[in-house]
Parts: structure tokens; C-alpha cells; sequence
């Protein structure tokens, strides 16, 4: 009986040790939030959301004065009218979502069981395009889909990021995202977590490293002195590259399955779209 | 030590990229900058 | 007599010769500028399928393109010393970017 359990507790400390395609997400999620929590515990959860700026105050001061008046306004005012702007059969982009689009972009994306595949917002858009005979926009470009969803994400801010991961599916896309994040590329030699989990708030470059909680709520961003609009999944090629990796397709595989794990990692923070980072 | 300067440590997390081994820097450029930290 | 004959003889070859070797030239230029040597050209071609290889596995390195499209304009001035350099370059890189994918993942703690 005694050697019977000692057996069973060594295979269960080799389950409880083995890679984490074994931890839940949610595991996974509350890993990473408190991490981020047991070094930095003077940041409150929800000022996640401000990932680099929450280890500045000024940095913080200057994008609040920024957001007062943002001068990237007339870039989401061309958005507004995109959204607006009727399909040639008279139907509108409000049409395809519940709520006239109001507080559904912190369900994207979401797993589609009946595609076998993962649903970013940005699709979303592109789905609503086709249903209604419009040519679908090129997700990397952003003076379509990047002014659209520019506007359309704002009508969600304030929501919580609510992901979804269940299934066989999902959880496969999930862990493909999350071995995305993990994975070392470029000639750097860096994986996303070299910096955005083992080096979260130090400074690289003169700018501090965002946590991984967080990082998903706040896009598109405007950056820089040309406030460049940059959607999330620019930002992954624009990341991908400074480390000197060849970046993956915007709105491929790679990326809608590295956001699905990003954005799930952002669970119950805030959302809120076209704000200005540095 | 490798031509990066730094132990071949088989740790999964480490952050220092590999300089030389995938060259980044050449052997000059490594000996350079030891040469300014050694200075330091 | 004699020596104007030669003279003459002397001429007229002489024009034949440097026609001749006028249309040479003019025969060179409208061929294509000088051919790669063959190890260049070997270089350049295991280049690009170490470059394709890396991209169908996307572990395809920025330094490994760039090398690549330095040896591809060296090859178009038929430079084969650079192509050679730069060859190398892409394909050691494009190497390494695939055996990248054998790194294990970072998500271990310390």
C-alpha cells in the first residue's frame, strides 16, 4: 500500500511538473497576473491596462494630457465615417453585430467551431463586408481596415475583456498562441516573454517593458511623434522585426491564434481603443 | 565561454542574445566591447 | 612598287584585323555582361533554398534576407567574391533560424 502511493504521489508531481500545455488558461492567466503582482505590488490590477506607462508618472501625465485632446481625432472621425458609411445594399456594419456594435469587441476573439478556426474582431468586420457584397479589406492595411476598426473598437470601451477558450479547438489555438508567445525567434534570439514577462518593467531602448497582462486592451494605438496607427497584430510584425525575425501575414494563422492567447491573457481588464502610446 | 563572452548556461529563460554565435556581432565588435567593459 | 604593295597589303589587313576585332567588341557588349563562376552560382542557389526552406518553416531571419538580396545584386553584377560572402551569410542565418524552432519554449521559471 505504502509503495502503491508512493507511486501515485510521483506521478502526480510529474503531471503537476510537466510543460503547461497541462495548466489551464485560466491557470495560466492568474500565473502571469501574479507574477506581474508579487513584483510590482504597488500597481493596481486595473492600471494593467497602461502596461510601460504605469512605471512613469510623467510618461503617464503626458499621454493624459494627450487623450484630453487627441490630435489623431480627424484619423478616428475617417473611421467613424467607414463605420457609417451604408454597404451598397442599404445594410450598415451595426447591422452585424448585437448591440448596433456596442460592447462586443472583449468577446474577440472567439474560437468558430464550425470554421475550426480563431474570429478576430477584424475579421469580424471583413465577415460583415462579404455578407454584404463588399470586397474584404486587407487586414494589414490601415488606411481601411486600421481607420475602420479604429472607430468601430471604440464603441466597446469600457468593456472587460471576456475571451472564451472551450473545446478541443480552442484550447489547441490557445496553445499554439501561447508556444507562439514562448517561442525564441528572430537573430536576437528573443521570445515575447524574454521581455514582457521575464524583464516586465525594465528598460530597453529607453522604454519601459509592458506586462503581459494588459497589453491586449488598449488597440489600436497611435504611436510616436507621426501617431502611426498600428492595430495589434502590426504591433506583433513591428516587434517580430526588431528582433530580427522575418514577421508572419497579418490576419494569418500565427497572429489570430498568438492574439487569441494575448487577449484571453487580458481577462477582465478594460478595453479601450485608439489612444496614443509613445 | 563561448565567443559571446558569457557561460553556456541550459537556461530556458535567458535573455542575453547570442553575440557571436549568431552574429550579431563579429569577433572584433565582441572584443571591443569587452575591452570598454573591462574598462568600466 | 614593292613597298607600296606592302603598304597597301599592310593597310588592308591591318582594316580586316581591326574590324574584326571591332565587331568582337561589338559582339561582347551585345552578349550578356560576364557569367557567374560555378562555385558563386552553387553559393548563391543552396542560398536561396536555405532562404525557402526557412520560410515555409517560418523561422526565416531578417538578416538572412537581407544577406540573401546582397548576393542576389552581386550575382546580377557578377561579383563572385561577393556573392560567395554574402551567400554564406544568408545561408549560415537561415541555418540557424531553423534550428531555432529546436530552442525550448521560455514560459520555465528560474
Amino acid at each position: 500500500m505504502k509503495r502503491a502511493t508512493w507511486i501515485l504521489s510521483c506521478l502526480g508531481m510529474l503531471a503537476f511538473s510537466a510543460d503547461a500545455m497541462s495548466v489551464s488558461p485560466e491557470q495560466e492567466r492568474l500565473k502571469s497576473v501574479q507574477a506581474v503582482q508579487k513584483k510590482y505590488p504597488d500597481i493596481k490590477f486595473e492600471d494593467y491596462v497602461y502596461g510601460a506607462l504605469a512605471f512613469s508618472a510623467d510618461a503617464k501625465a503626458q499621454y493624459d494630457n494627450m487623450m484630453a485632446f487627441p490630435p489623431f481625432e480627424s484619423e478616428i472621425d475617417k473611421g467613424r465615417a467607414l463605420w457609417e458609411t451604408p454597404f451598397r445594399n442599404g445594410r450598415h456594419y451595426a447591422d452585424c453585430f448585437p448591440g448596433g456594435g456596442k460592447n462586443v469587441a472583449g468577446n474577440y476573439p472567439y474560437y468558430d467551431e464550425t470554421m475550426k478556426k480563431v474570429v478576430t474582431f477584424e475579421m469580424a468586420l471583413n465577415q460583415c463586408r462579404t455578407k454584404n457584397g463588399e470586397a474584404a479589406y486587407k487586414s494589414s492595411d490601415m488606411n481601411t481596415m486600421g481607420l475602420l476598426t479604429a472607430y468601430a473598437r471604440t464603441l466597446s470601451d469600457g468593456m472587460l475583456m471576456n475571451v472564451k477558450v472551450k473545446g478541443d479547438g480552442a484550447l489547441a489555438a490557445f496553445e499554439s498562441g501561447r508556444r507562439f508567445f514562448y517561442q525564441r525567434r528572430g537573430q536576437l534570439n528573443f521570445s515575447c516573454a524574454s521581455c514582457h514577462v521575464g524583464h516586465v518593467g525594465e528598460i530597453l531602448r529607453t522604454e519601459y517593458l509592458s506586462m503581459l497582462p494588459g497589453q491586449a486592451t488598449h488597440w489600436p494605438a497611435f504611436r510616436g511623434g507621426d501617431y502611426a496607427l498600428f492595430t495589434l497584430q502590426r504591433r506583433y510584425s513591428a516587434c517580430n522585426q526588431l528582433v530580427r525575425a522575418v514577421p508572419m501575414e497579418i490576419g494569418g494563422e500565427e497572429y489570430n491564434n498568438l492574439e487569441y492567447f494575448h487577449s484571453y491573457l487580458s481577462n477582465g481588464l478594460p478595453l479601450k481603443a485608439s489612444v496614443f502610446r509613445k | 565561454m563561448d565567443r559571446s563572452g558569457m557561460p553556456r548556461a541550459a537556461t530556458p529563460t535567458r535573455a542575453m542574445p547570442p553575440f557571436g554565435k549568431n552574429g550579431i556581432l563579429t569577433d572584433t565588435e565582441i572584443n571591443k566591447v569587452v575591452d570598454y567593459v573591462y574598462g568600466l | 612598287m614593292n613597298s607600296r604593295r606592302i603598304a597597301i597589303g599592310l593597310l588592308v589587313w591591318g582594316g580586316l584585323v581591326m574590324g574584326t576585332a571591332g565587331q568582337g567588341a561589338l559582339a561582347a557588349e551585345g552578349d550578356s555582361r560576364p557569367a557567374l563562376s560555378a562555385e558563386a552560382a552553387e553559393a548563391l542557389a543552396r542560398a536561396e533554398s536555405s532562404v525557402a526552406q526557412a520560410t515555409a518553416r517560418k523561422a526565416l531571419w531578417t538578416t538572412a534576407t537581407s544577406a540573401l538580396a546582397q548576393a542576389q545584386e552581386a550575382a546580377r553584377k557578377a561579383d563572385n567574391a561577393a556573392v560567395m560572402e554574402y551567400a554564406a551569410v544568408a545561408s549560415e542565418q537561415a541555418s540557424r533560424g531553423m534550428a531555432q524552432l529546436d530552442s525550448p519554449l521560455t514560459n520555465q521559471q528560474h
